[in-house]
């Protein structure tokens, strides 16, 4: 029987962001959008494995409330990570708000005409955002 | 068993790979040497520049050879090499020490990251400013600040003081409790970083009683105010960064400051030791330092290891010609046999770091930064500040005894009077 791949957050971060660049810069703006979301999903569960979330063998989150994507994650990255993070200010200052909140998994079975350039390029602000914080991080050493 | 390195080795050893094989001329891309909060090595590029040809071939060997020598002070030799965001770079390029042309070493540490700024010295100031810095505490730093203020008040300076030893206050003892200002800088610093500290600025400041005395004045900036509140809740705020590094929001706050009082003269009393704290003051501010130091070997071991920072990251041209040693707690008994003592351990540690080297046959009229052993006010001649016994412990900053004072001060007041006072 197959077994799924071990997780990789912080690969799987790094692959989706430089597809959706990829995509957003020949105007596919479904796909990309839908993988800057992914892209941010991952760098943040990077960082909060490395800040202490646990995960079972095949690298998910353990807690059932951490098996979130972008839209829900973003907010649980603040309440329960954040305040011990410096990433909490970069984040905080340079995103307001909820960035993804208009971002959903379901969207992968949306039309193309759902999606547009100004909507692709507020979560593309985000998740380049998430990636300059796992970036920080990387190059300090913590992940 | 593979040969133990330790931290100490890891940065000859960068020098040494970067001697043998230097970063190639021909590109333009930079190469940014990243020492990380653990203690290992990366070699960081910025995602602007495209990295090819024989740079990447460098990368590639760099990686390889950090990790066969350093082992776990690298990283995998596919992990080594980072390309990272240019505003990432932009934000840590203050940090960086130049290696060489395009190559660059960023150190990165939880604390004294400070104490690598001596390069940023570059701020302006309508005021003379002077910080009164040691290595170890307890050698007359407050009561210096306090003899100081009515030195220069007397001469009709306006003079502020400011207690930068947030950890270890002391010089709120300058004012009595009536006259005590509503806060301290710990409360601007914090209230700064939700960006409201117009709300305290102007409960900042004192005079203290004794101040009428004078031709000139003196203001009083305490870390705490009135009532401390919450202290140690937010002395464990104030170095957080907001956009701005915390040493940054110091310099702003001292700029607010003599904006709105135009003191002629600033005195900031810095927190003693190799904490980040201390370092802003001594690098950040533009002052003179006044090096208190006592002749203990621990003393001079602190002052030789952050020399010897400055000397081997090539920041010591910016700082060395605003260093200034005191002999505090000076013996009054054999005080000529201490001094010339004192003046040798001086000597052999400015030498030794920070002044230039003159060969016997070389033209001491040149511009070198270079002095004599006996050389009078060089920077290792000591102004010294003589102990007495009603200066100890239990006298109040508020009321210093006046005959203890001019035991004490005498001399360290001329000397500081004719090095800074007089054009």
């Amino acid at each position: 029987m197959h077994s799924p791949p071990k997780a990789d957050y912080l690969d799987a971060h790094f692959r989706h962001w430089e597809d959706a660049e990829f995509l957003f810069l020949g105007e596919h703006w479904a796909g990309a959008d839908q993988l800057f979301g992914y892209s941010a999903e991952c760098g943040l569960k990077a960082v909060m494995k490395r800040l202490g979330m646990s995960v079972d063998q095949t690298g998910s989150p353990k807690k059932r409330k951490y098996l979130k994507h972008i839209k829900e994650l973003w907010k649980l990255f603040f309440s329960d990570f954040g305040a011990s993070w410096e990433a909490i200010w970069i984040m905080s200052n340079s995103s307001t708000g909820e960035p993804f909140q208009d971002w959903d998994h379901s969207d992968r079975y949306a039309n193309r005409t759902h999606f547009n350039r100004d909507r692709v390029r507020s979560h593309r602000k985000a998740a380049h955002t998430v990636k300059f914080v796992v970036q920080k991080a990387k190059l300090e050493g913590i992940i | 068993m593979s040969k133990f390195v330790g931290f100490d080795d890891v940065l000859s050893h960068v020098r040494n790979m970067l001697n043998r094989s230097p970063w190639p001329q021909d590109g333009r891309s930079e190469l940014f040497i990243v020492r990380d909060l653990y203690g290992r090595v990366r070699l960081v590029t910025s995602e602007s520049d495209e990295v090819t040809g024989q740079d990447d071939e460098w990368l590639k060997q760099a990686a390889q050879d950090l990790h066969d020598a350093l082992g776990p002070r690298s990283h995998a030799v596919d992990d080594t090499v980072l390309p990272v965001d240019p505003d990432l770079i932009e934000s840590l390029r203050k940090q960086a020490i130049k290696l060489g042309p395009r190559v660059y070493l960023l150190d990165r540490s939880v604390s004294t990251k400070i104490w690598w700024e001596a390069s940023s010295l570059s701020e302006s100031s309508s005021a003379q400013r002077f910080a009164l810095y040691s290595v170890k505490g307890g050698v007359g730093r407050s009561t210096t600040a306090v003899v100081l203020s009515r030195f220069l008040a007397g001469r009709g300076e306006r003079v502020l003081v400011l207690d930068l030893d947030l950890e270890s206050p002391g010089l709120s003892g300058m004012l009595d409790h009536e006259v005590q200002p509503r806060y301290g800088i710990t409360d601007w610093l914090v209230e700064d970083l939700v960006r409201q500290g117009n709300e305290v600025f102007e409960d900042l400041c004192a005079r203290p009683r004794w101040d009428t005395e004078f031709a000139g004045s003196v203001q009083v900036v305490p870390a705490w105010g009135k009532n401390p509140g919450e202290y140690l809740a937010k002395v464990g705020r104030v170095y957080m960064d907001t956009k701005r590094p915390w040493n940054e929001r110091v310099q702003t706050l001292i700029k607010k400051l003599e904006r709105r009082y135009k003191p002629t003269v600033i005195l900031l009393e810095s927190r003693s030791g190799l904490h980040d704290l201390a370092a802003a003051p001594v690098t950040n501010l533009s002052a003179n330092v006044l090096l208190f130091a006592v002749d203990s070997s621990s003393t001079w071991t602190g002052y030789n290891v952050l020399f010897k920072h400055w000397s081997e990251h090539n920041l010591s041209p910016s700082i060395r010609d605003k260093l200034w040693i005191v002999s505090a707690l000076t013996p009054q008994v054999g005080w000529k046999e201490y001094i010339e003592l004192f003046r040798d351990r001086a000597w052999e540690l400015f030498r030794n770091n920070l002044y230039d080297e003159v060969g016997p046959t070389e033209d001491w009229s040149v511009d070198r930064f270079s002095f004599d052993r006996t050389e009078p006010d060089a920077p290792h001649d000591p102004l010294p500040v003589y102990w007495t016994s009603g200066l100890g412990a239990g006298s109040s900053l508020s009321k210093l005894p006046d005959v203890a004072v001019e035991t004490a001060y005498k001399e360290f007041c001329k000397r500081f009077e004719y090095l800074f006072l007089t054009d």
